[in-house]
């Protein structure tokens, strides 16, 4: 009876170590299934726009890249989901290295000032002293990317911007600080501001703090939280330092210091 | 002008008939297979050797990763440049190993159009 007991045990451990592969192989085909026809979407589609197909009038391009546009935005969905699977699997890789903070975070500025520039909302980066944490270059560049886009979304377009006539327009900072053993960055911007009752959830998968208040600035609810997931997995921390509705918020992101 | 000569390695029909479209709309002509094997033995068989040869990573009976080791071994194909395709999201370590193998470059799938494809070929052949 005992000695039943005991196998059944072994047999319930041996079936976790079943469940646990069958996850693993479960997440890794799901991710290759579903890119491949995304994929074939996505090429046909920029295809048809290229004009492979002949010429395409204007009504019927239009809508395409709206498909293709659509179709991309289900793509990144799909990569921040199994990102996400992997992170909670263990499965993620990090190359943890010295990091030249403020190099990298001026590198997103850069690349966002397009962005910025469309939505008339400034983007400065605070020009600072060198600063090296242990992170991964990558994953890092990608929270701060995370935040500097919520912060574009999130800051409106000033409604009227006459020429000669200085508008106070939405602003965006980014900034480095010292404290302790850790290098912190801040994202500060003048955008609308998160509901108190809003902030408890803001890096809860799948919450929409914002939504009721933008509606057409429609998130995932899933930027904050993976972002807090990839910091957290590199020893680092991130939180919303402050806001206050109508006025901005501020997003820190602490790494350790090298 | 001599016509450019592609090998196109791709098990899923879709996407291969996609790229060849779009290679043989860019004038190219375009030789596939379905899995490494397949690849190896038209290669081989073809005179004169493809340009180039783009070569999916996770195919049946030989993958990319074992198609270019071969490719490489061999005196007559060892030059040809091989484009590594993957949907799979092995990330950096995965194109890390690709280029210690040789290969020319390393794309993942989804973040590129085939007009995108096009232009990174023609200017690993100079077309």
């Amino acid at each position: 009876m005992e000695e039943d007991k005991v196998k059944t045990l072994e047999e319930i451990r041996q079936l976790k170590h079943l469940l646990e592969a069958e996850k693993q192989e479960f997440l890794s085909v799901m991710s290759h299934e579903l890119r491949t026809p995304m994929t074939g979407v996505k090429g046909y589609l920029s295809m048809i726009l290229d004009g492979d197909a002949g010429e395409v009038p204007e009504g019927i391009k239009d809508y395409v890249a709206q498909a293709y546009v659509a179709n991309d935005r289900l793509i990144r969905l799909v990569e921040k989901m199994i990102k996400i699977a992997e992170i909670q699997e263990d499965k993620f890789k990090f190359k943890i290295s010295k990091v030249n903070l403020a190099r990298e975070a001026n590198q997103v500025v850069k690349d966002c000032q397009v962005r910025a520039n469309d939505k008339k909302v400034s983007l400065r980066y605070v020009p600072s002293q060198e600063y090296f944490v242990k992170s991964d270059p990558d994953r890092t560049r990608e929270i701060i990317l995370t935040l500097v886009n919520n912060a574009i979304k999130f800051t409106p377009t000033p409604k009227h911007l006459v020429r000669g006539f200085t508008h106070e327009g939405g602003k965006i900072w980014v900034s480095h600080r010292e404290a302790n053993h850790w290098i912190i960055t801040d994202v500060r911007d003048t955008g609308i501001g998160i509901r108190r009752e809003d902030q408890e959830r803001l890096f809860e998968l799948f919450s929409k703090g914002n939504l009721t208040l933008t509606g057409q600035e429609r998130g995932t609810g899933i930027g904050l939280y993976l972002a807090r997931r990839l910091a957290e997995a590199q020893n680092g921390r991130l939180w919303l330092d402050q806001s206050e509705l109508g006025k901005g918020s501020t997003f820190s992101l602490a790494l350790p210091k090298y | 002008m001599e016509q450019k000569t592609i090998l196109l390695i791709e098990d899923d029909q879709i996407l291969l008939r996609m790229y060849t479209k779009k290679f043989e709309n860019e004038g190219f002509n375009v030789l596939v297979a379905t899995d490494g094997e397949e690849g190896l033995k038209i290669l081989e068989e073809a005179s004169p050797k493809p340009s180039i040869i783009l070569a999916d990573v996770m195919l049946p009976r030989m993958n990319g990763f074992e198609f270019l080791q071969e490719c490489k071994q061999n005196e007559a194909t060892k030059n040809i440049p091989i484009i590594l395709l993957t949907n799979l999201g092995g990330g950096e370590q995965d194109r890390e190993k690709g280029k210690a193998l040789g290969a020319a470059d390393y794309l993942v799938k989804s973040e590129i159009t085939p007009r995108e494809i096009i232009g990174k070929v023609n200017k690993l052949i100079g077309g």
